[in-house]
């Protein structure tokens, strides 16, 4: 409890500067936002009434007080295209990226994790030696790359999944290739170093020598040891899902936030995007925290400082 | 060299003929591509900019070597314009990222204080928008229309990496006897950071430029997939993915081309990294 009040207290500054960045998104665009917003041939009337709409016409400090308040209620203003609530919007396409980041995750993991083993088993052997060069290409690649590719391959040669949008599991198995190739590789690598590391310790031999079984040796002995660094990394992870799902689901015409996100910045709904970013923002930072908490309650060798 | 370059002269070994597998292979891609890059015209007798609209999506041919794009535009001189764009693009930042990076890291680190705080609750603040968020949200709102714009907004995480991992080596170096004995003969602290602190940051600081040439090219081309960042005059090889997913039928070399350079110019420098990082860990 302790920890988290004095973790609460140190992400203040985090949290309000993320508020203030979304906040000053909109000062940031060049000239008049309204007039980019609404274009020119606009009447001078609806300008106004935009303008007073999103208090640009008030005094920058003021504008500041009202935001803030504003997303202290969890309010992130209205859509200029469609005036409804950016929230609304929001919630409304979360549960499709939720679909697609979360299953990215467990499949990435599901298969990270038993060849990050393997690997570390095998250290500089060939099969060791294949997973890495794998996992280079698995980093390396981009996913407007991929994308495209699997669509080419899967979808438009062999007629075997759909090209885009929601639906059956056949629609997400594209999506999620792409979205978890990149992940795979870089989980991949974090446990393969970090069993590399545990594999050579001390309490390890031992259980060898006492006659663990292998199984048990490397997937209970070691991992539960080695899996620490695969944690840490799960804010990170997660933050690179939901931005990586821009591409994607933009790519596969998913109906979730990248899309939202995509649509908003074409249809230049600067509030939409504002409401997007600082609601992600929030997202990270609570995930981190979160992790954060799970690593000290996991890892007792771990004390909060 | 003298003995009081002792860190220096361990870490300059880089200098030496022998260099890592992956090193050299990541160096020799990189040539290739930088080589074609600058004198793609002398190569292929196509130039960039004519379009001849009878030539839509011709296959690769010995005349056209990867095909052309929907505009009749020869895409190999189209990918190599875009090598150009992307890696001198993705150098500036990477510079300026570090050179920002290695200043205030070495600030905070040396001083700590509130000058550590500040900028490290500024890094948190920054690293709160995952991924390229914040990056895509600033250049959509912008609408950059200049290189230097893009630059600029690339920069704007990049540099937190290096103030970080700097700050850290900063902190953890200056406690070392060497630099301690230093200040009991009365180095400046000009001098301890620059002389004694300085060359112990060369190895991680070579590596994480690399990777984060990788990542810059990567983000980069992200962007002009997207549509945003580079402005449309400028070739570059995410606005010809771009292009080549709406002609993924009749063209799938557009798609093909553009993003077999990318990756192998990320993996490229992501190899190097690796490599760069094995061989500073073991000296």
């Amino acid at each position: 409890m302790i920890f988290f009040i004095r973790r609460l207290f140190s992400l203040l500054p985090v949290v309000l500067g993320a508020i203030l960045i979304s906040f000053f998104l909109i000062h940031l665009i060049p000239g008049d936002p309204v007039d980019i917003m609404l274009g020119d041939s606009s009447s001078p009337v609806d300008k106004q009434a935009l303008r007073s709409e999103l208090g640009l016409d008030q005094p920058v400090w003021e504008q500041l007080q009202k935001y803030f308040l504003q997303t202290l209620q969890l309010d992130f203003g209205k859509s200029i295209l469609n005036k409804k609530s950016v929230g609304d919007e929001i919630l409304s396409r979360l549960p499709a990226t939720f679909e697609l980041a979360f299953s990215a995750l467990i499949i990435s993991f599901l298969v990270a994790v038993p060849l990050g083993i393997l690997a570390s088993v095998y250290k500089d052997q060939a099969i060791d030696r294949c997973l890495l060069l794998f996992s280079l290409f698995g980093q390396s690649i981009p996913s407007f790359w991929l994308g495209p590719l699997l669509i080419w391959i899967f979808s438009l040669q062999l007629n075997l999944l759909p090209v885009s949008e929601r639906g059956s599991i056949g629609h997400l198995i594209l999506p999620l290739v792409t979205l978890s190739f990149s992940l795979i590789a870089l989980l991949f690598r974090i446990l393969r170093a970090s069993m590399v590391e545990t594999l050579s310790a001390d309490y390890i031999r031992v259980a060898r020598a006492k006659g663990v079984s292998s199984f048990q040796l490397y997937f209970v002995h070691a991992l539960s040891n080695a899996a620490f660094p695969l944690l840490t990394t799960l804010s990170m992870v997660v933050g690179s899902l939901l931005t990586g799902s821009v591409i994607v689901e933009m790519l596969f015409d998913w109906p979730g936030l990248g899309t939202l996100i995509f649509e908003s910045i074409q249809n230049r709904d600067y509030p939409l995007i504002q409401g997007c970013v600082l609601f992600l923002a929030l997202i990270t930072i609570s995930v981190q925290t979160l992790t954060d908490w799970g690593y000290q309650q996991l890892d007792p060798k771990v004390k909060f400082q | 060299m003298k003995s009081s370059f002792l860190p220096f002269r361990v870490q300059v070994g880089i200098t030496t003929p022998y260099l890592p597998f992956r090193i050299q292979v990541g160096i020799s891609i990189l040539f290739l591509i930088l080589i074609g890059s600058v004198f793609y015209s002398f190569l292929s007798e196509q130039d960039p900019q004519k379009m001849e609209l009878s030539q839509r999506f011709a296959s690769p041919s010995t005349q056209h070597w990867m095909g052309t794009d929907q505009n009749g535009l020869d895409v190999f001189s189209h990918i190599m314009h875009g090598a150009q764009v992307s890696l001198s693009l993705s150098t500036a930042v990477v510079l300026i990222c570090l050179l920002l990076g290695l200043f205030l890291g070495s600030l905070a680190g040396y001083y700590g204080g509130w000058v550590d705080l500040l900028l490290m609750n500024l890094i948190n603040t920054l690293n709160a928008f995952p991924g390229f968020l914040l990056i895509l949200a600033v250049a959509a709102v912008l609408q950059t229309t200049s290189l230097l714009q893009l630059i600029l907004v690339l920069c704007l995480t990049g540099w937190t990496g290096y103030a970080r991992m700097v700050r850290g080596e900063v902190l953890h170096l200056k406690e070392k006897e060497y630099v301690q004995s230093a200040e009991a003969l009365g180095a400046s602290t000009l001098r301890k950071v620059i002389v004694h602190i300085g060359p112990g940051l060369i190895g991680p600081l070579s590596v994480q430029a690399s990777f984060a040439m990788a990542m810059t090219i990567m983000t980069e081309s992200a962007l002009s997939f997207l549509g945003i960042g580079v402005p449309p005059s400028y070739p570059t090889w995410g606005s010809l993915l771009n292009s080549g997913r709406h002609y993924m039928l009749e063209a799938p070399h557009l798609s093909l081309f553009a993003g077999l350079f990318l990756f192998l110019t990320v993996m490229s420098f992501n190899l190097i990294g690796d490599g760069l990082r094995d061989f500073f860990n073991h000296t």
